[in-house]
């Protein structure tokens, strides 16, 4: 499950969750700040020795990442392509759209390593996020809320939405199997019309249930007199801020401003404040100082004993437009090398890896698609919307969010079912893994 | 002076925002502390919208036009805000699953309390005691959507409790629980009834358990009260209850068809006041038990699904959903597929349309195995209605929806159209093709979820649940219309929790019991046999257990409704 709190007794775990929230926002801050790969690695890692601190199995974590790689790689790819980051003099590897004039969009050794820098930046962010639901119930979440001045409407709206989730997941199934009971498949030919159709059949149930759902649950909330007091509301838990918890405040506050030294302040290229450090400049300079050394050459020169230009496709592009080194192609295939290593690791299957890469190909149109199917139901649920009052509002509103971050959920699930797709194909896998289960003999037990 | 009413209800009518029917029309009620009331009625009677008045959920959260006063112990719900009258008014819902809000059992026991500012010790204390009186100990930091449907009611029934309320309103609490979670709701109310001593409304339709320990028995149809009175009163008029679908003690039912010097004035309101009551009427018999047996033989084709040694074993927990079953289903049955929850009905039945694969073993439908189809292929063969239409219906026009299997199946444009048109002419969608799904009635989404199934044609029917949450008139129509299909020669397998509903309309009944199959027979065959089914938590209608009390006197041990047994004592009484 997504919001799964793992129990224990050790140091982090009995925290406040006000200091757990303030020690994630302190790693969410620096990893903003910092955009240098080599930097983000190290605090990706200084995270997994916290979680190793909190003894939250990394198995879980190594879970996680595996269900949210597919977006992270599309993260890592939208970065490549655009960078926030504007860089003099970037050295481009190639352009993706090389056939016009002139080229357009390049792909630049600096984006490749701002991209790498992104990537982690991303999976720190949610890493956090995840670890500080692992070590605190959501209940404290919310009391941490309601201290932190939130309204108690809003952090009731929150509770019951993550509540929700097992409720959710579970009526998605059923929805999936209602339409899969009349002979409805995906159909692999054409994914994108099939995925397309796959949202719009699962989005009218989903939402017309939930719009039912908001209902019963205000009735059963007003039912049970909330917003009898609102201030004289009793808490069954309360939540103490204790001494362990303001030292965990004041080393991350060092932390931060320890990091905020390190990457320094600078005004029109002149460092005013700091060190300066842990900008991916400095690595871009670094890679692109390998990729022009002598050593480098010589293996240029060994490359260049390919006849390139005889190989189909690629001798199809005209040299002018071609300002692409063999190294720097190597550079990038090192890239798709370690992409695909990492790919390798986290999917489970043979199956899922042979979809992993058609999943690259597939997730990004899905983004588009699912907006544009989302548009055009919006006029019927509006006036819907529109007619319930602010409180029963702020519920669909939860809980539609909450639909949304299913969807990428089972856009990631996906994985499997194009997987079996193929294996169908193949024949290979059909029968699932039927000859590994031996029935165990029954004695006759219908006597208990 | 006499005490004060806890609930009294003057004059009330109201009718909700868009409707003209009103939902309840010129109620009077009263009821005074302490008192246990059972309220009864069809579907759509206005039992819900009373419940609702008391609590003020009517008129102030669902809105409309409402006449006359209601007062809760002397406060006017029209002057007081829902929060202010739930304290003194208990509200479950009927619906275990839509009322659990928090995300552990601790807490959703202790929001209401919290919400009324009660102090922590005091919370913990009632936290524990109530948690415990369910027995829901174990679960104590337990998600309650993790629990079962009967357990889930539980706590429903223990957060209520924690708010210390004057006056529980119980609004179809078991209406939505297989037999063994309902035996534990109904036994939590009983308890409850006899150790707090409130006033308590219920609305329940299983009169055979409630009616001994309620005090007054209210039936309302179309917004008006009917009949009021206590439950002997009122047993007199058993036939008019019948009449507008509500299920009467059958012993009652029996008793009232017969003369009345013989059986005296006061009907049996149990299965034992009916033994006492017939005993002295009949004779012994020669000690054989006497059985009906089946009159008419059902013509059965050849066999359509066979699974051999099926093993199913769900990978989250490994979960033995199903372990050997061994199960034949021949053309033209109507078979009825009964169990508790998590016995394995519906992991079974999804194994003959393909939604599931077994871990082990074999499904063959119409000779072939489901190994090498696909759902999609499956699905012409076997049609699968779900319980919840609205889980189904995905398309933005009624049209849309019925052509939705015929595109899956990529049939020609006339081929499509002639399957639409001919489903919806059985149900009369044909003139309502363009309008959209969710505007249409419970009932009627339920037609189109199953007309938009048999437009795939398929040679078998399985529908679940075939009538919980419909009224009793729309519940009946639709179980006619799939017998009619069964004699048309399709086969039909229903999953239910009822035994009345699958005595009236199947002639093969299936028991499965922890995933493997406890009976398999004919429907009076099974229904004989009340120990053997005890043991899956289920029991035969209360006339078959009356006859089989009753063996020694000559009586059927497998009568399936009043009518037959009605022949027997008639026969018997008639000739002493």
């Amino acid at each position: 499950m997504a919001f799964e709190y793992i129990p224990g007794e050790d140091f982090f775990h009995r925290r406040d969750p006000r200091a757990k929230i303030f020690m994630a926002v302190c790693i969410v801050i620096m990893s903003v700040w910092f955009n240098d790969p080599i930097w983000l690695i190290s605090l990706f890692f200084f995270e997994l020795i916290l979680l190793r601190l909190a003894r939250i199995p990394l198995s879980k974590i190594a879970n996680f990442i595996r269900s949210i790689f597919p977006v992270a790689v599309m993260y890592f790819i939208f970065n490549l392509i655009l960078p926030p980051v504007r860089v003099p003099d970037p050295l481009v590897m190639f352009y993706l759209v090389f056939w016009t004039v002139p080229p357009i969009l390049p792909i630049t050794v600096e984006s490749v390593v701002w991209g790498i820098g992104a990537l982690f930046r991303f999976l720190i962010i949610l890493v956090m996020i995840r670890t500080v639901l692992m070590l605190t119930p959501i209940r404290d979440l919310i009391l941490a809320l309601v201290k932190l001045r939130v309204p108690p409407e809003f952090a009731l709206a929150v509770s019951i939405g993550l509540g929700y989730l097992p409720v959710l997941i579970d009526e998605n199934r059923r929805i999936k199997e209602a339409q899969e009971a009349r002979g409805w498949e995906y159909e692999y030919r054409n994914p994108f019309r099939r995925l397309s159709a796959l949202l719009t059949k699962m989005l009218i149930p989903s939402i017309a249930n939930s719009m039912r759902r908001t209902r019963d649950i205000a009735t059963a909330i007003e039912s049970r007199g909330f917003g009898y007091n609102l201030r004289g509301r009793t808490f069954m838990h309360e939540i103490k801020m204790k001494k362990g918890d303001y030292t965990v405040i004041f080393v991350f506050l060092g932390l931060l401003l320890g990091a905020a030294y390190i990457r320094g302040i600078a005004i029109g290229g002149q460092l005013i404040f700091g060190l300066g450090l842990a900008d991916f400049q400095a690595t871009a300079i670094f890679v692109r100082a390998w990729v022009t050394t002598s050593a480098y050459t010589l293996f240029v020169g060994w490359m260049s004993l390919i006849p390139w230009n005889t190989i189909p496709f690629l001798g199809l592009i005209p040299t002018s437009y071609m300002h692409v080194e063999y190294g720097q192609y190597l550079f990038l295939l090192l890239i798709g090398f370690i992409v695909g290593l990492i790919a390798g690791i986290v999917s489970r299957g043979r199956a899922k890896k042979v979809a992993f890469a058609l999943n690259l190909v597939i997730a990004i149109p899905l983004m588009f698609i699912s907006f544009y199917f989302i548009w055009p139901i919006l006029p019927n649920a509006l006036p819907v919307f529109l007619s319930l009052g602010w409180w029963d509002a702020l519920l669909v509103l939860n809980i539609n969010l909450l639909i949304a971050y299913f969807l990428l959920f089972f856009i990631t699930m996906l994985w499997p079912y194009i997987g079996s797709v193929l294996g169908t194909i193949t024949g290979r896998f059909r029968g699932g893994k039927k000859e590994f289960f031996v029935p165990p003999e029954i004695t006759n037990d219908l006597e208990d | 002076m006499s005490k004060e009413p806890d609930i009294l209800l003057e004059d009330v009518s109201f009718v909700y925002q868009g409707s003209e029917q009103p939902a309840l029309d010129g109620i009077n009620l009263r009821i005074k502390p302490g008192e246990i009331v059972m309220l009864s009625g069809p579907a759509g009677a206005g039992k819900t919208t009373l419940c609702q008045m008391l609590n003020g959920l009517v008129p102030h959260f669902f809105r409309g036009t409402m006449k006359g006063t209601v007062e809760v112990q002397g406060n006017n719900t029209a002057q007081h805000t829902i929060a202010f009258l739930s304290h003194r008014v208990g509200l479950l819902f009927q619906d275990p699953a839509s009322q659990l809000i928090a995300p552990t059992v601790n807490e959703e026991i202790a929001f209401g309390a919290e919400n009324y500012g009660v102090p922590r010790e005091e919370i913990f204390e009632r936290v524990d005691r109530f948690r415990k009186l369910v027995r829901l100990d174990q679960y104590a930091e337990s998600s309650p959507h993790r629990l079962s449907g009967g357990e889930q009611q539980a706590c429903g029934i223990a957060a209520v409790m924690a708010m210390d309320p004057d006056i529980y309103v119980l609004d179809e609490p078991t209406s939505n629980l297989d037999p063994i979670g309902s035996q534990r709701v109904l036994d939590l109310i009983t308890q409850m009834v006899r150790e707090e001593k409130k006033t308590m409304l219920i609305v329940e339709h299983k009169m055979e358990e409630m009616l001994p320990i309620v005090d007054r028995l209210i039936i309302l149809n179309e917004g008006k009260i009917i009949l009021e009175g206590t439950p002997r009163e009122l047993l007199h008029n058993v036939q008019t209850m019948e009449q507008i679908g509500l299920k009467p003690p059958q012993v009652a039912l029996l008793a009232s068809r017969i003369d009345s010097n013989r059986i005296g004035s006061d009907l049996p309101l149990t299965l034992d006041e009916g033994i006492k009551a017939f005993k002295p009427l009949l004779k012994k018999g020669d000690g054989e038990p006497n059985r009906i047996g089946s009159k008419k033989t059902v013509k059965v084709g050849e066999e359509i699904i066979r699974t051999e040694k099926l093993w199913h074993v769900y990978e989250e927990g490994s979960v033995q959903a199903l372990r050997g079953v061994d199960v034949s289903v021949k053309a033209g049955e109507f078979v009825g597929l009964i169990g508790q929850n998590g016995s394995g009905k519906t992991t079974l039945v999804k194994h003959f349309n393909g939604l599931l694969r077994p871990t082990y073993g074999d499904i063959w439908v119409m000779g072939d195995n489901t190994q090498d189809k696909t759902i999609a292929q499956l699905s012409t063969q076997i049609g699968y209605v779900f319980q919840n239409p609205d889980f189904q219906i995905c398309c933005q026009s009624v049209k849309d929806e019925l052509e939705f299997g015929p595109k899956n199946l990529k049939l020609h444009e006339e081929e499509i159209d002639r399957r639409r048109d001919e489903v919806a002419e059985i149900f009369g969608f044909d003139k309502r093709y363009d309008e959209k799904p969710f505007s249409l009635s419970k009932g009627e989404r339920q037609q189109l979820a199953v007309a938009s199934v048999l437009a795939m044609r398929p040679e078998v029917l399985i529908v679940d649940e075939p009538t919980t949450g419909q009224d009793f008139k729309t519940g009946k129509e639709m179980m006619d219309f799939y017998r009619r299909l069964n004699e048309g020669g399709k086969t039909i397998i229903i999953i239910t929790h009822d035994m009345n509903l699958a005595a009236e309309y199947c002639n093969r009944i299936v028991v499965l019991r922890k995933g493997r199959i406890l009976m398999d027979g004919p429907v009076r065959e099974v229904y004989s046999q009340s120990e053997t089914l005890a043991r899956s938590f289920l029991r035969p209608p209360q006339i078959t257990r009356f006859g089989q009390a009753m063996k020694d006197y000559g009586l059927p041990i497998d009568a399936l409704n009043v009518d037959e047994m009605f022949d027997y004592v008639s026969k018997s009484l008639g000739g002493s």
